[in-house]
């Protein structure tokens, strides 16, 4: 689904140039989820970023679903994060003025679904959060947020979905829920790829890709 | 989802944003409206003016012309005609011209294409001794009126003298001791006294008038003239000097001379009148005309000035829309909304932003331009039937969307092609 190779990404700052990624390679098949764990400025969210057709790297390859996006043009490429990717963030990033259910139907800005509305139904009863589809983000609790931007993420059944700390800003019981739905996820066919400080959670995914300084430093395997 | 769902909530929940360019679109507009529906009000208030002065000055005009006219037939526009190498000197010394004219010289002013004529009466007079009284008297040769070709008959100026009949002024009757019914001889022909006048104070006392016929014979002038009078000409006053010009064209052997009556000076007066009453309204106009210009010229002044500043208070409130949905535009974005849709968002919202601002715009422009203009005094209805445009509510509501849309453009553009990736970064 996803096949990432000898990724490489630097940036300009103030300090002179930061190797962000470095030669980071690694496949991502349906139903696998994959952890990317590492210090703050170790090069997760770049490789996020890069692996959601948002971030052009410097060298190497994404191939999602057999297609390099990057070979695209910007307009294409939208189009094509929308079709294949699902994006979950830690800040959530819903629109303060819509409501939960106007916040799950927003990718419809730039897809034509006709049964979006009952989709987002589903999802909202899935994250059990129906009763507050006329809620305003800011009436929700954060775990409450996060499942939101997790029905809209899955509207319109993403391949691939890039998670970025998504349990970063919630309790340990509003984590393991997202969690445990990320790895329901996985275990429906979705290829999920969540990046995450916190060892605890990366233990939980099925395979751990571990960062340092935008070099992979190990990749292990869990069974669960 | 769509997309003017999504630009209506962002609306309201940016409320003072939105207001706020509300009212830049409103101000620009307002000032449009105003600046045309004063002017618009200022035309309709001069026409209103100078209607009312044209009447006014009409009306007066057409009393003076009456009274004018009054005095003209009282006195009569006369002109005399004489053959062309009289002495006019002589003539006017002696009440009488010496040199004659042929008779047919008044049938072919009669019917000539002259209309300005009434009455023309052809005489011959001459200063005579009366050898039966042994005195000097004036003896005239009248025939009546010639009958004029364009001029419809109309009642005699002078009744004419039958053959064999003599008309006495008062001085010759008492002479000779006569009488109407009477008989009296005059150079050996005895006429029957057909009337005495009463006294004129003037040279008709001694005046004996006979046919014309009759006088020619005892005169020894065959079928000769020595004068015409032309009575109670009409003619335009622009016209009066050149109908002996006139006169003198159709008949090329004649003098004619004009008596100018004292109704000429009055005449003379109303035209200076008229032309005074022309000039004033003409000043008139001239007043009303450089107040509008000054109008126009302020409103092309404020207009664009205003417009200007409307324009860039509506771009820095773009850039700050822009700013505070920096995040929403990353998401959106990262959702696969293209660049295009994320600048169509942000034009639908100044074209609703600019229709709502024209609309408010054109109400209280058109209010303030209705009452600073004066012309609220004529009413709601006055402004509702004449000085409402729909051209200019035409011309606000579909220039404040696209100074809406032009001044959002930049902020917009920018919005679009951000990078997604730059504005979710906040998030590593």
């Amino acid at each position: 689904m996803l096949a990432v190779r000898d990724l490489t990404k630097s940036f300009t700052g103030p300090g002179g140039e930061v190797r962000a990624l470095a030669g980071v390679s690694f496949e991502l098949a349906a139903g696998d989820f994959l952890a990317v764990q590492g210090h703050s400025g170790s090069g997760k969210t770049t490789l996020l970023l890069a692996c959601g057709a948002l971030q052009r790297p410097d060298s190497g390859s994404v191939t999602i679903a057999g297609q390099d996006p990057y070979r695209l043009g910007a307009e294409e490429r939208a189009a094509f994060r929308a079709r294949h990717i699902g994006f979950v963030f830690q800040q959530f990033h819903l629109i303060p003025y819509l409501t939960v259910l106007e916040n799950v139907l927003a990718p419809l800005l730039a897809l034509n679904a006709s049964a979006a509305p009952a989709r987002a139904m589903e999802l909202l009863e899935r994250f059990q959060i129906q009763d507050r589809a006329a809620h305003r983000p800011q009436q929700l609790s954060t775990g409450e947020r996060q499942r939101t931007a997790l029905a809209r993420a899955l509207l319109h059944r993403p391949k691939l979905i890039l998670a970025d700390e998504p349990t970063g800003n919630l309790d340990e019981q509003n984590a393991d829920t997202v969690l445990d739905s990320l790895r329901e996820l996985a275990k429906e066919g979705a290829a999920v790829l969540m990046v995450t400080h916190d060892n605890r959670l990366a233990a939980k995914a099925a395979r751990v890709l571990a960062l340092e300084h935008g070099r992979p430093k190990a990749e292990a395997a869990h069974a669960h | 989802m769509s997309t003017i769902t999504l630009v209506l909530r962002e609306m309201l929940h940016r409320r003072l944003n939105f207001a706020l360019g509300v009212l830049a679109v409103a101000a620009a507009a307002a000032c449009l409206a105003g600046a045309m529906t004063r002017l618009e009000a200022h035309r309709l208030r001069s026409e209103e003016i100078l209607a009312q002065r044209q009447a006014e000055t009409a009306e007066r005009l057409k009393q003076m012309k009456g009274d004018v006219r009054k005095i003209t037939l009282q006195l009569q526009f006369n002109i005399t005609i004489l053959a062309k190498e009289q002495n006019r000197k002589d003539f006017l010394i002696n009440h009488y011209a010496e040199a004659s004219m042929p008779e047919e010289y008044a049938a072919k002013l009669g019917q000539s294409d002259l209309t300005a004529i009434n009455h023309l009466e052809p005489s011959l007079t001459q200063k005579i001794t009366w050898t039966e009284q042994n005195c000097p008297m004036i003896l005239t040769g009248v025939r009546g009126e010639v009958p004029l070709r364009l001029v419809d008959a109309k009642k005699p100026f002078h009744q004419p003298v039958p053959k064999g009949s003599v008309a006495l002024g008062q001085e010759l009757a008492r002479q000779a001791g006569v009488s109407p019914g009477g008989a009296v001889k005059i150079l050996g022909r005895e006429f029957k006294v057909a009337a005495v006048h009463d006294p004129r104070g003037n040279v008709d006392d001694v005046t004996a008038w006979v046919h014309l016929q009759e006088a020619q014979e005892l005169l020894k002038k065959p079928g000769q003239i020595n004068a015409m009078k032309a009575m109670n000409c009409e003619c335009s006053l622009a016209d009066l000097d050149k109908i002996p010009g006139k006169i003198e064209a159709i008949l090329p052997g004649v003098q004619a001379i004009l008596d100018k009556p004292p109704a000429d000076v009055r005449t003379a007066a109303l035209a200076r009148a008229e032309e005074e009453s022309q000039a004033a309204l003409a000043a008139e106009q001239a007043h009303r005309e450089r107040i509008g210009q000054e109008l126009e010229a302020s409103a092309a002044l404020v207009v664009p000035l205003v417009g200007a500043a409307s324009a860039v208070w509506l771009a820095f409130l773009a850039f700050s829309n822009v700013r505070a949905r920096r995040e929403e535009i990353g998401i959106l974005r990262a959702l696969g909304v293209r660049g295009a849709k994320v600048l169509a968002l942000f034009m639908l919202r100044a074209a609703v932003l600019g229709v709502l601002g024209g609309a408010l715009g054109y109400a209280l422009g058109f209010a303030a331009g209705w009452w600073w203009s004066g012309a609220a005094e004529s009413g709601v209805a006055f402004a509702a039937q004449r000085l409402f445009s729909a051209g200019c509510l035409a011309l606000v509501l579909a220039g404040g969307p696209l100074l809406a849309a032009l001044a959002s453009w930049l902020p917009a553009l920018a919005a679009a092609q951000r990078d997604p990736a730059e504005l979710l970064r906040a998030d590593a």
